[in-house]
């Protein structure tokens, strides 16, 4: 019989019919099955009709049959709390005497039912036999206890304290049954993580800390990551202690389930908080490390994913602790997108100066690949690892400059925008990029490459052969173009005709024109009149060419450097503390996301390390970052938010161009950044932390 | 902790309206909305995203949504609003869709990835039991089945979770507990029986466990009706064949609806098996299967992948409670290198007496003529990956180096490992094949010559060896009325025309063969010009972006400057450390040919790397419609031996109560061309040749 024909709305009144049928019978209990199979699947299809069974349905409890009484259950756990007190109440008789039934199977499932209903006369009961139960001889049913009170808690949290329940159910974590003990935390981690009423915080000590680990052998996977979480309660008064810890679980990292390496390694992370220099006092720590999770990586996608989230917050925030082998994440050609995107980014983070040959061979072959998206990031983290790694820039160029040689469309469009930032950080270097680019530039048509290949030319007009004509093909759309590539144009423009006037002043004044006519949007006509005022001005002074507006308009633009601000440490490690959570997968602050979550922090002890500021950076080699520094220094007041920008938007040389109005490179600190800094208070901080973070995580961006 | 579950049925998630049908679900708190709000909201936000942001995890308006896509167009959704544990969900989902299988279907569990990734993880079927797969039709966990076995489903859940938190996910606990009967249509449980039967055939001690779960499900089905005597004879008489017919708590059980065996085995410290086994023989088999991942570029000469994905499956009928204790002959199991004189220490200490200590044969690999595969005594074995099942104790694992478990009963996977052995230039192929196209113009045929030779011991010897040669049909169009004319050393030649391959079955052939031979002739329609097969064959080059292939043909051209232009076969054919060289004659005039064409090339057009170029972009130009698969696909299974060189050195079964002895079987398997793994050989340009 195909229980597919249950499955279909049925009238209260029909099963009633039926079970009055069943009765007749000598034997009704075949039938009753089979009208409770109705019974479920209707509940499955929520049909509320249903509630006008309940007292038919009580009265089936009767039948000494587990199959019709679990059923039952089923159907009361459902519907008690809809039917009024009278109605519902006629079922308590049977838990009571269910709860103290020589079998456990139907203590424990009574139980179970009793205490997920929420109605008031249901929760009195569950409180009346709690204590019974919590110490019932059977661990089933003691493990059961444990789910009731924290269930309990969330009916009344004030009485459970009151009748001293949790006070029991820390004592059942001194159980003689790991499973038990191991259940009892699942139960006492939900009652600590509410965040209503009393807070409530488990701790544990050492003693009991090592107790527990012992457990982990003897208990099933899933009990292993209740005991591995709870170790997070456990705080580490010296080193010793931690590394004691550590070196007892350090065998789970090779655990059949990937849940529990996951849970392995945060509580690795966790209690490397109180080791100083861990990597030093356990020197294989980090490969084995780096190789369970890698080991990972060999499971099924959704694993993978995880998997590499938590590798690119293990990246940013204990680089030491975790070894990786960069080749280990080269994408294969049959992972599903999301994974290579996080795969690329991983890489990013994984490259510096000695494996840079590879990584950039291996993102070259992606470039190339059929996934356009992909293809383009590739591209992009290409442009960016040569603003990373100076010593490897020249390099990165070549691959570019080869595949821009290639014409493909999309690859031109990426390649610009990199080309660009590649020429702000290494002025001068690398200009035989040029005209690789310029030999395409009628295949340009995106905005941000557009801006970008109008900003080159702008800078660079002096060495480009064929300037004129790239140029002027460039603006012959000026009008149509969005407002970026407007401000772009203007400004390219102006340079051209300071730098090459006898060619540059038709165009000039051509742009001029159309910016302070044709054009509707303000900022672009203020910008047209700007240039035309300044530059008409100054051609009247008799003395050298337009002195004036070259000092204004021709400057250097200020220094690119990587994204290299810090992440709030505190937020880094709440986040550590979160491995394997879907925190680490959102790479946000956990209350940004769940709001009611208690906040979660390293508890202060002697033996706590202070985070080091090192790393808190992911950068690259230590000179390199040294480099960037001194950069970062060197430019006096304060430089403008000029880092290497990833999402296009409001990051393009337009922001650059802006700044050319600033007199001087030296004085460009927008009022805007300043008090940025002022007004920020804590909370505000946090957020735009977050947005860092988040914005780092996924720093190739996620458009297009 | 997770506030629902759901299974729900999706087919064409890639259109923007697909239908999504909730075929059950179950809650566990009250915290989040009416699943149809859910589902509605899971629907809509999955088509806005963009396919890089599809991953398994949506967070929308504080709910998250952990899904695991199925076959079948199947999905389990979980959801949570709380910072839940998303790793262990995952593998909870995971284990879930694996038990539904286990419970409801016959089928082996296929590999639940979104995307269709391959998983090297599959569940632990045997090479037998693949062979009849393609013939069988098995039943499928598909929508119908779930809804069909709603019931049984969702005691699966309840059991599963409690109060949203996971419990158990073990089928070996959960099937003496669940006894629900599973729904099966007629059809199925007659296929169910074929398979059982079928596959008692082919290998003795693997069917003795599909008789057994037959026999499980046969009872399952029959309920109360003491299915003993109504066995079919067959059935009875698979039974004798393999001697060893285990007394399970299932029959002995049988009548209590609920045995409170769940109780015990739940809380006691080894939760995967049940107290109480008891089998008349006593004997556990342990299969170290390794499958090869290769791939050879025949116009480098270079392995460009050789990886092993291994596995140890282990078959246990051993009664009560055994401890076994099995030893590999590799330094560090565990894949992390410890203190050596730790290592030593526990060296001292292991007990070996009373144990099986088996013998590694790594002093026969001299008497075979090639000692190509390394003798990996003290050798390090690159294992990477490696995963133990449960049942291991992990900390003596580290410390003695020593795999220790209780097993479960029946059958279960003990590890799998990954080997990659790129960086082991030294290990050659162990079977290599060199095939030859000859184009004659003349007569308008092609002739194909395939000289195949094998390098592992000689003792050893194939089984199912079978090559398949593509023939490019945009290349060389086949007359098929004229006859096709083959010839082989060993085995049999055959044309499928539908995939255009040439099937050569050798089926058995020993190691250290060299150079069998085999040779087609084909009549083609039209004679290729010059051009489409250079235009193909510099489409490879280009392919592969394989610079390093480009510089060597560079030099190698050079070389044959120098030589006054007169190339001799010795320069490009085997120049790489190849203990051999086949075929001299054979190759001979193809060898003259080749250099000559691109000796032309050399001297026509400066640089070789612009030509490619050139003819690449025309070629682009010209023809890229659907792409031949123009590599070689070998599949074979090489019994008694392990590629890797991963061998047990010490098994030793021990239990306290019943002190019996017991039977060990070891065996190795070296497969390829099964399920996920492949051997591929990619034609190279040395490959082709005109007359």
């Amino acid at each position: 019989m195909s229980e597919g024909k249950l499955f279909s709305k049925t009238k209260a009144s029909e099963l009633k019919a039926e079970l009055d049928q069943a009765f007749r019978k000598s034997k009704p209990q075949p039938r009753v099955k089979i009208v409770l199979k109705k019974v479920v699947a209707n509940i499955i299809l929520n049909n509320g009709e249903l509630v006008a069974l309940f007292p038919d349905i009580v009265q089936l409890m009767k039948l000494d049959d587990m199959e019709i009484r679990k059923s039952c259950f089923h159907y009361i756990a459902n519907y008690a709390h809809l039917v009024n007190h009278n109605v519902s109440g006629e079922a308590l008789p049977y838990f009571q005497r269910f709860v103290v039934d020589q079998n456990p199977v139907l203590r424990t499932l009574s139980l179970r039912t009793l205490s997920a209903v929420s109605s008031k006369q249901y929760v009195e009961l569950t409180f009346n036999v709690i204590e019974n139960s919590l110490q019932d001889q059977n661990p089933y049913v003691r493990k059961s206890a444990a789910y009731a009170v924290s269930k309990l808690y969330q009916h009344d949290p004030d009485r459970t304290i009151a009748l001293q329940l949790i006070d029991k159910l820390n004592e059942l974590l001194y159980d003689a049954d790991p499973v038990v003990v191991s259940n009892t935390l699942a139960a006492l981690s939900f009652i600590t993580e509410q965040q209503q009423g009393k807070v409530l915080t488990l701790t544990i000590d050492k003693n009991h800390a090592m107790t527990l680990v012992g457990f982990l052998a003897k208990t099933n996977e899933w009990s292993q990551i209740y005991i591995l979480n709870s170790l997070l309660s456990f705080i580490p008064q010296t080193q010793t202690d931690a590394l004691d810890i550590i070196d007892r679980i350090i065998p789970s990292l090779q655990h059949e389930n990937s849940a529990v390496v996951l849970d392995t390694i945060k509580c690795i992370i966790y209690l490397s908080n109180y080791v100083k220099a861990p990597e030093l006092v356990i020197p294989t720590l980090s490969k084995r490390l780096g190789s369970s999770l890698v080991s990972l990586l060999s499971k099924k996608p959704e694993i993978q994913f995880l998997v590499l989230r938590n590798v690119i917050l293990l990246l940013l925030g204990k680089r030491g602790l975790c070894q990786f082998d960069v080749e280990l994440f080269f994408c294969k050609y049959d992972d599903p997108i999301f994974i290579k995107d996080t795969k690329l980014e991983i890489i990013y983070l994984l490259a510096n100066e000695k494996n840079a040959n590879v990584v950039l061979r291996e993102l070259e072959e992606y470039a190339t690949e059929v996934d356009v998206p992909m293809a383009r990031k590739a591209i992009r983290a290409i442009g960016n690892l040569a603003v990373k790694l100076p010593s490897s820039s020249i390099h990165c160029v070549e691959v570019i400059t080869d595949l821009i040689s290639n014409g493909i469309t999309y690859i031109l469009q990426e390649s610009a925008i990199v080309i660009k930032n590649i020429l702000r950080k290494y002025p001068g270097k690398f200009n035989f990029a040029i005209p690789e680019l310029l030999n395409h530039y009628k295949l340009i048509d995106e905005p941000d490459s557009k801006i970008a290949v109008i900003w080159i030319i702008g800078q660079y007009c002096e060495v480009i052969d064929k300037c004129n004509t790239a140029l002027e093909f460039l603006i012959s759309t000026f009008k149509d173009e969005p407002t970026e590539v407007q401000l772009a144009s203007l400004t390219t423009v102006a340079k051209y005709y300071l730098k090459v006037p006898e060619k540059g002043e038709q165009m000039m004044l051509k742009v001029l024109q159309w910016a302070t006519e044709e054009v509707d949007n303000p900022d672009v006509r203020d910008r047209g009149f700007f240039y035309w005022r300044l530059l008409s001005s100054n051609a009247s002074a008799a003395t050298d060419f337009q002195v004036n507006a070259k000092r204004i308009i021709l400057n250097n633009d200020p220094f690119i450097v990587t994204d290299n601000d810090n992440i709030d440490p505190a937020i880094l490690e709440e986040l550590e503390l979160n491995i394997g959570s879907l925190a680490s997968i959102y790479l946000k602050p956990v209350q940004l996301v769940f709001r009611l979550t208690k906040r979660k922090q390293l508890t202060k002890s002697p033996a706590l390390q202070p985070r080091t500021i090192h790393e808190n950076r992911y950068g690259n080699g230590d000179s390199n970052e040294n480099i960037d520094d001194i950069e970062y220094a060197s430019s006096p007041p304060k430089v403008p938010p000029s880092r290497l920008k990833y999402s296009r938007d409001d990051r393009s040389p337009s922001s650059s161009s802006r700044s050319k109005f600033n007199i001087s490179q030296h004085r460009p600190s927008s009022t805007s950044d300043t008090s940025y800094d002022n007004e920020s208070t804590e909370e505000s901080a946090k957020e735009s932390f977050a947005k860092k973070l988040s914005r780092k995580a996924s720093f190739l961006g996620r458009k297009k | 902790m997770i506030s629902a579950l759901y299974i729900l049925h999706r087919p064409d998630s890639s259109l923007p309206f697909s239908q999504n049908d909730l075929l059950l679900y179950r809650g566990y708190h009250n915290d989040v909305p009416n699943f149809d709000i859910i589902l509605g909201a899971f629907c809509k936000t999955y088509h806005k995203k963009l396919p890089e942001e599809k991953s398994p995890f949506l967070l929308i308006e504080g709910i998250s949504y952990i899904y695991v896509t199925g076959k079948y167009d199947i999905v389990l959704l979980a959801v949570s609003r709380q910072n839940a544990n998303a790793m262990s969900t995952v593998v909870f989902l995971n284990n879930i869709y694996k038990l539904l299988h286990l419970y409801l279907t016959t089928a082996k569990v296929p590999v639940a990835g979104s995307t269709g990734q391959t998983g090297r993880h599959t569940t632990t079927t045997a090479p037998s039991h693949d062979k009849i797969k393609g013939q069988v039709t098995h039943t499928a966990l598909d929508r119908d089945t779930i809804s069909d076995n709603a019931t049984l489903i969702h005691e699966l859940l309840d059991e599963c979770m409690d109060f949203g938190v996971i419990q158990t996910t073990d089928y070996n606990i959960l099937k003496e507990y669940i006894k629900v009967a599973v729904n099966r249509s007629v059809h199925a449980e007659n296929d169910n029986q074929y398979d059982s039967s079928s596959s008692s055939d082919s290998s003795g001690e693997d069917s003795s466990h599909n008789i057994n779960d037959a026999i499980k499900m046969y009872m399952n089905k029959k309920g109360k009706k003491k299915g003993d005597k109504k066995k079919s004879k067959a059935e009875l008489k698979n039974i004798k064949s393999t001697h060893n017919q285990p007394v399970s708590m299932h029959d002995i059980e049988e009548k209590r609806y609920i045995n409170s065996s769940i109780l015990r085995t739940s809380s006691s410290a080894i939760n995967w098996r049940p107290k109480g086994i008891f089998y008349a023989k006593n004997e556990i088999y342990i299969d170290l299967i390794e499958n090869c991942e290769f791939y050879f570029d025949l116009g480098s000469e270079v392995i460009k992948r050789n990886e092993i994905f291994g596995r140890c499956d282990v078959k246990c009928y051993l009664s009560g409670m055994p401890a076994c204790k099995v030893e590999f002959n590799e330094k560090h199991i565990s894949g992390i290198e410890v203190d050596d004189d730790e290592t030593e220490h526990s060296d001292k200490n292991k007990d070996t007496e009373g144990g099986n200590i088996l013998p590694t044969s790594d002093d026969e690999d001299d008497e075979g003529s090639t000692s190509t595969i390394g003798t990996t005594k003290g050798k390090h074995i690159p294992i990477r990956n490696i995963q133990f099942h449960q049942c291991i104790d992990l900390s003596s694992l580290y410390k003695e180096n020593l795999v220790k478990f209780t097993p479960p009963d029946d059958k279960f996977t003990l590890l799998t490992y990954h080997v990659e052995q790129q960086k082991q230039i030294r290990k050659l192929p162990l079977i290599k094949i060199t095939p030859v196209y000859k184009l004659n113009q003349k007569s308008k045929t092609l002739q194909i010559m395939c000289t195949l030779s094998t390098q592992f011991k000689k003792r050893l010897k194939t089984q199912n060896l079978l090559v398949k040669i593509p023939v490019d049909p945009t290349l060389f169009p086949i007359d098929n009325k004229e006859n096709l004319k083959f010839k082989a050393q060993l085995g049999e030649v055959t044309f499928k025309v539908d995939s255009s391959q040439l099937y050569w079955q050798i089926g058995e052939i020993k190691g250290g063969t060299k150079d069998v031979k085999m040779m087609a002739e084909l009549q083609l329609i039209t004679n290729p010009s010059i051009n489409t097969v250079e235009n193909v064959i510099n489409r490879k080059v280009k392919d592969e972006k394989d610079h390093s292939k480009a510089r060597e043909l560079r030099t190698n051209l050079e070389e044959e400057d120098a030589n006054g232009g007169r190339p001799t076969a010795e320069h490009d054919d085997f120049d790489h450390d190849h203990e051999h060289h086949s075929d001299d004659d054979n190759d001979n005039d193809n060898e003259t040919d080749r250099g000559i064409s691109e000796l032309d090339s050399y001297y026509g057009v400066n640089k070789t790397a612009n030509r490619v170029e050139s003819v690449q972009s025309k070629f682009i130009s010209s023809k890229l419609d659907e792409p031949f698969d123009n590599d070689i696909y070998v599949s074979f299974v090489i019994p008694m031996l392990s590629y890797s060189g991963l061998k047990l050195t010490f098994l030793k079964v021990e239990e306290d109560q019943m002190k019996y002895t017991s039977f060990p079987w070891v065996r190795y398997s070296t497969e390829t061309g099964m399920q996920n793994s492949t051997y591929r050989f990619r034609l190279g340009v040395n490959c082709f040749s005109l007359c």
